[in-house]
Order: C-alpha cells, then structure tokens, then sequence
C-alpha cells in the first residue's frame, strides 16, 4: 500500500508531467520554461519559431484537420494530422487564415516542408520535456 | 531566397534543435550539430548531381 505522503507526490510528478506537456505542445519551448530548463527552452522556441516564420513567408501551406481541404488525399490527411503538432502555432494560423498556401508559387513546396518540419521537431520537443519531468534527463 | 539558402537555412535550424534533443553537453552538441549541418547539405548536394543522370 502506497503512504499518503508517497501518493501525494505521485499525483504531483503526474501534473508536473502533464503540465509540461501541454505546455510544450501549446508553444514550443514553454513546457522546458516550465521545467527551468531555460537554454532548452529559448533554443526550442526559437528554432520552431524560426521554422514556422520562414514556412509562411515562403507561403508554404499548412495542412490542417479544421480545413475543408484536409481531406484532398491521404498524403494531405497525414500532413494535417503531423500539424497539430504545432500546438498553439497551428490554431493562430488557423484563426488568422495564415499559411494557406499558393501552389502557383515557387516556393511553395519549401515552406510546405517547413511547416511540417517545425510540426515534428515540436512533437519530438513535447517528448523531450516529458522525458526531463519524468527525470529520466 | 535562393534554393541553397533555403538548404542551408533548413540544414541549421534543425541541427541546432536536434543537437538539443539528442545530446547532453555543450561540447557533444556542438561537434553533433556540426556533423548533422554537414551531413544534410553534403547529401543534398551528392543527391542534386545523381539526379542529373536520373532521365
């Protein structure tokens, strides 16, 4: 039988894990700001950041699950489902109809790529502050 | 931006995270980030001249 005391801070590493989760899906680098991981945190964000801005300026599209055009083919499903990786990134986009892409571009296939870059290093991000709240780090 | 540009600017980015995700030290990040910078535009480059023979 697990103590009170012990179960308390089981509950507590639970929430501190889920908490940096959520905040590193949410914005990139927070979940490590969270943690007092700080280097971490400002390279994180700013490598994401940095990823995203340049997909857009690019007018790269990022495909997405709340678009009526995620359903254009698997390939796109897939794109779109790598994208909610971004987290909070994604719904800003999404809500100030950034990154829809013009394929008439010549650019357009980079920015593409670096959307959905940025979508799978945050996820790996999201993944590496769950490993440093667990303590494995 | 210039294709090469845009290689290179992919190429950093993402060895800088990684070189975060995957290793410990300063010193270990910053010889395995290099590595991984030099590696994606090496390949890049030698897949660029195999696919001028590629019809």
């Amino acid at each position: 039988m697990i103590s009170k005391p012990a179960a308390e801070a089981e509950k507590d590493q639970f929430s501190r894990i889920g908490i940096a989760c959520f905040l590193a899906w949410l914005v990139p680098g927070a979940g490590h700001l969270y943690l007092r991981k700080y280097w971490h945190a400002a390279v994180y964000f700013f490598s994401v950041t940095a990823l995203v801005v340049v997909g857009v300026l690019l007018q790269g599209e990022m495909h997405s699950l709340l678009r009526a055009n995620s359903g254009e083919g698997f390939l796109q499903w897939l794109a779109a489902l790598g994208n909610v990786a971004l987290g909070g990134y994604h719904l800003l986009m999404q809500a100030l109809g950034l990154a829809l892409g013009d394929v008439t571009v010549r650019n357009y296939e980079y920015g593409t790529t670096f959307i959905i870059v940025a979508a799978l290093i945050n996820l790996l991000v999201v993944l590496d502050a769950f490993d440093h709240a667990r303590g494995v780090k | 931006m210039s294709h090469w540009g845009i290689l290179v600017l992919l190429a950093a980015l993402v060895s800088l995270a990684f070189s975060f995700l995957m290793r410990e030290t300063p010193k270990e990040r910053l010889i395995f980030g290099i590595k991984m910078f030099l590696g994606f535009v090496a390949f890049t480059l030698i897949a660029g001249w195999i696919a001028i023979f590629i019809p």
